[in-house]
């Protein structure tokens, strides 16, 4: 039974990652309908950059806020150049440049900062609580990982919902064509869009980090579990993304801990067929997809 | 007589080949051959893509199963190479029915990411079953030059033998296949899936039949590859080797079987090119590799932002040839414009 | 055949035949560096150079903790070639990266073999990888020292007479920390963490051999794909284990020791030589001392753990 709630408590950690992945590939589905390959390597990018900020500076927190801004700039970046071209374009083009940015921007992290693993700071102490005598199993970090992660989706929400620019977002999401004629920048939107989920993705990336090590490949299983997340929780739900995410993450935890570490991704593989057999539009969709 | 075209046109390049391998040094041979192994693969990936329309990021999973069954068949009944690679296309083709059953129903990015998962989680089956796949350290497998060659007939100049003699007869086979009605009822399902429901077309058996084939042409190119690097372990079926058929056939030209040729050329030739350039201008070891990666990286979006027609389709308009009627019109697959935003609600399945 | 498809066929065939001789030309042009006169008796040796060559993953998700052990040896050889050289000729050491894919390694090997004429294959890396070159480097009789792999499989005089492995085997590594294991914790419980392959399963083998099975409380394993360890950490937990014996890379050594510290666990650690190079573990450690309100310290969190590294540590001058 011990193990069974330290299972639970220690899936939840990675889950919030996951489902801070899945949120980013959400925001730019929604809005472009595309599947960012490369969202994991870009808070990877962005994780190098914190750690670069965090040498020079001695701090944290100014790393954690560079990190941040780096991944707005990154995803406007990548949005205005490479996939502003390949919006209106069949799928394939944009899998393609978006498997091209992944692997340039490996490439790039392996010559600018070396293939070997680097050691990233956690924000908070990572020895376990306790209450009174009993060991919980989990940091405070991973508290603040989970509050992180949750207070971004709050502050999404909160964006999409009561916020002119979070209307604009949905509008154009929504369709691009009516929101154009009445007078919305569609092009801004969706920069704002690639930018935010940039955000997201780099608040991930240093998130996680401190538990991965820091090396130009570090992202690539948290990003594919993400995406698997995002599938599960549905692609056009940001609360399906949250949700989706944390179910595997627990879901996982349960498979390496009673069956072994090596099934993880057979799992994570036939949960993602089931549900896109069962229900192709994801758990936590709205609205159910076409069938015909 | 399309087939006996495409069997003169085969028949004049093993000349010719020939007589390169005879004349090029062993280490040519022996790049010829790995050329060939994704050649096979790729032609059957741009098959996939460019003829019925549905993107793989799993084919290296296929040539996984194909490399493991010749191994397999190998060690435990000591088939000859002859009936290894076919037992290894069949059982790759199996393979891909049922992977083509479950992703009938999957469009665009879901496809994609699926098949993406399938390559992510196929090699931890190898080391889940040691006892049978040999695990980390895998499966050997060996390769004997026939003795009516003689003894000092170099074995890399064999391997490249058997490695383009099989790729030119799965690409003549894969050209009558375009050319046929199977070929043709692809085309229609991929330009108009609705349409060609409408006119009588099985489209989820039409799909699957795509995935068939072009598991089976990956299944063969990774016998080709067991056979090729005598070795066969789950380290050499990552990821990186699906993006790499991707590249391929995006840079050769996709739904062109020349284009699989070029894009072969570019997967096996450049990287090491750019390597020794590098080096040679005094750039560390490590940032000597890694610059190949990322020049992977730019020259796959500038393809598809630039060139989306790849090689094939620059060498077309470069002499002034129009295609022939079978063959895709790359500029359909990739230029043609969605429809708007608001009509992809549901779309992704069906 | 009309006068389009003539046209296409020939260009086909123009295309190829150029693609092959620019193929050629490459291959002619990057074949000199050793194409110098050669004086010895041996290919890669001339009056002026000794060309080695190796294969190592410096890309890719095995490239981290590998990367920089080819920088190093190149080093040594760069202050071999200021004092002197060997007799005279200056040792040239070409590392080729594989990514850890045994295809690549047949690929680069291949190369380094029949296009650049190495006298020898110097420290090629990897189990699975160099597995997939080893008989034909012996086949093509060229000398392969210092296999950089603690598989069993190099000690082979009769079927692989030109390899050379120098590293200790994992069996024998087992063994010896099984034997003071079992000396000094005579009655504790005893827990295994162990990388899921031949390198890990070796280990536990010699192990076995040792350590009274009674005493083996729990066995867990992990693959280095998957970077969370919690479940194991917790397993081994559970089940009691007082010391936990570590075949693993440094990277999940470190990753052990830190899991473990989130759930308020502490056995006492003993780790194979892979795993427990002090520079590279206080290295992936040292973040955990630098973060806002620190109780950890890197340093401190690789004291106590026991080893059998058996190579001298940089900085330890007492072999120079």
């Amino acid at each position: 039974m011990r193990e069974f709630v330290q299972f639970t408590l220690g899936g939840i950690s990675f889950g919030m990652v996951y489902a801070a992945i899945a949120l980013s590939l959400v925001l730019i589905w929604r809005g472009t309908r595309i599947l960012n390959y490369s969202q994991g390597a870009m808070a990877m990018l962005t994780t190098y950059i914190a750690l670069t900020v965090i040498n020079h500076t001695g701090s944290y927190w100014a790393g954690f806020a560079a990190a941040l801004a780096a991944g707005l700039a990154l995803g406007a970046l990548a949005e205005r150049t490479v996939i502003r071209p390949v919006e209106n374009k069949p799928p394939l083009n944009a899998v393609v440049v978006t498997i091209g940015m992944l692997v340039f921007l490996e490439g790039l992290a392996g010559i600018i900062y070396g293939g070997q693993y680097r050691s990233f700071p956690a924000a908070f102490s990572i020895t376990g609580l306790h209450a009174g005598s009993l060991a919980l199993g989990i940091s405070l970090n991973d508290c603040f990982v989970a509050g992180a992660v949750l207070l971004a989706a709050l502050g999404l929400a909160v964006l999409f919902r009561y916020t002119p620019a979070g209307l604009r977002l949905r509008a154009t999401a929504f369709n691009a064509y009516a929101a154009r004629l009445l007078g919305v920048r569609v092009g801004r939107v969706l920069t704002l869009g690639w930018a935010l989920a940039g955000l997201i993705g780099a608040l991930a990336g240093v998130l996680v980090s401190p538990a991965t090590f820091l090396y130009p490949a570090s992202m690539d299983s948290i990003f594919v579990l993400g995406f698997t997340a995002a599938v599960i929780g549905g692609l056009d739900s940001p609360a399906g993304a949250v949700a989706g995410g944390l179910i595997l993450g627990v879901a996982l935890n349960y498979v390496g801990g009673y069956l072994g570490s090596n099934l993880v991704p057979i799992f994570g593989l036939a949960a993602l067929i089931l549900v896109l057999m069962v229900r192709p539009s994801g758990l936590f969709a709205t609205h159910a997809g076409r069938r015909v | 007589m399309t087939m006996a075209r495409h069997a003169g046109t085969a028949l004049a390049a093993a000349v010719v080949i020939w007589a390169l391998s005879v004349w090029l040094s062993a280490f040519r041979d022996y790049q010829m051959a790995d050329v060939a192994v994704y050649v096979v693969a790729i032609a059957g990936l741009t098959v996939l893509i460019g003829q019925s329309g549905q993107i793989s990021l799993g084919n290296g999973a296929f040539m996984a199963i194909g490399a493991y069954a010749t191994a397999l068949l190998q060690l435990h009944l000591s088939w000859p190479l002859w009936a290894l690679f076919p037992a290894s296309a069949a059982i790759a083709a199996v393979a891909g029915v049922a992977v083509g059953a479950a992703a009938a129903r999957l469009r665009g990015p879901y496809l994609a990411g699926a098949t993406l998962l399938l390559a992510v989680a196929l090699p931890s089956i190898a080391t889940q079953f040691p006892g049978v796949f040999g695990g980390d350290q895998g499966l050997s497998v060996t390769v004997t030059t026939p003795a009516a060659l003689g003894a000092a007939f170099p074995p890399t100049r064999w391997l490249a033998w058997i490695n383009v003699g099989t790729a030119l007869i799965v690409l003549v086979l894969l050209a009558n296949l375009a050319h046929s009605r199977i070929g043709r009822s692809w085309r229609a399902i991929r330009d108009d899936e609705t349409a060609a429901a409408l006119a009588g077309l099985n489209v989820a058996r039409l799909r699957i039949l795509a995935f068939v084939v072009s598991a089976a042409c990956a299944g063969l190119a990774g016998a080709m590859l067991a056979v090729w690097s005598s070795q066969v372990s789950p380290g050499a079926f990552t990821v990186t080797l699906s993006i790499a058929l991707l590249t391929g056939a995006v840079i050769g030209g996709l739904g062109s079987l020349a284009g699989a040729l070029w894009g072969s050329l570019v997967i096996v030739l450049v990287p090491t090119y750019v390597t020794d350039v590098a080096t040679s201008h005094g750039l560390s070891g490590t940032v000597a590799a890694n610059i190949p990666v990322a020049v992977y990286g730019v020259v796959l979006i500038a393809v598809m932002l630039i060139f989306p027609e790849g090689i094939q389709g620059g060498l077309r308009r470069f002499w002034g040839i129009t295609p022939p009627a079978a063959t895709t019109p790359l500029a359909r697959l990739t230029l043609r414009r969605r429809p708007p935003a608001s009509e992809h609600q549901e779309e992704g399945t069906s | 055949m009309n006068r389009k498809h003539r046209l296409r066929l020939f260009a086909l065939a123009a295309a190829v035949t150029a693609a092959a001789l620019v193929a050629a030309g490459c291959s002619s042009s990057s074949s000199s560096p050793s194409s110098g006169a050669a004086t010895a008796s041996a290919p890669g040796i001339t009056a002026t150079q000794i060309l080695i060559g190796s294969h190592q993953p410096l890309t890719g998700p095995a490239a981290p903790g590998y990367s920089e052990i080819a920088p190093a040896s190149n080093a040594y050889f760069q202050y071999v070639n200021a004092h002197g050289g060997i007799y005279g000729r200056k040792i040239k050491y070409t590392y080729l990266d594989d990514a850890y894919d045994p295809s690549k390694t047949t690929s680069v090997v291949h190369q380094l073999v029949l296009q650049d004429s190495v006298y020898a294959i110097f420290n090629g890396l990897g189990t699975p990888t160099h597995l997939s070159v080893v008989s034909y480097l012996n086949s093509s009789k060229v000398p392969d020292l210092f296999v950089a792999s603690g598989c069993a499989c190099w000690n082979n005089p009769s079927a692989y007479p030109y390899t050379f492995g120098y590293q200790t085997d994992y069996i024998r590594e087992g063994k010896i920390l099984g034997s003071y294991i079992k000396q000094h914790y005579a009655g504790k419980k005893i827990g295994y963490f162990y990388q899921n392959d031949e390198f890990g399963q070796d280990g536990v083998k010699g192990l076995n051999y040792e350590i009274p099975h009674s005493q083996v409380v729990s066995q867990q394993s992990y693959v280095p794909t998957n970077v969370n360890v919690g479940p194991q950490v917790a397993a081994l937990k559970t089940a009691g284990a007082q010391v936990v014996v570590l075949f693993a890379i440094p990277a999940f050594v470190a990753l052990f020791k830190l899991t473990s510290l989130k759930l308020s666990y502490s056995p006492t650690l003993a780790a194979s030589n892979v795993g427990t190079d002090p520079s590279t573990l206080a290295g992936l450690l040292e973040a955990f001392a630098k973060q806002g309100g620190a109780t950890v310290s890197g340093n401190a969190l690789t004291q106590g753990i026991i080893t059998d590294y058996y190579l001298p540590s940089v900085g330890n001058t007492g072999n120079s």
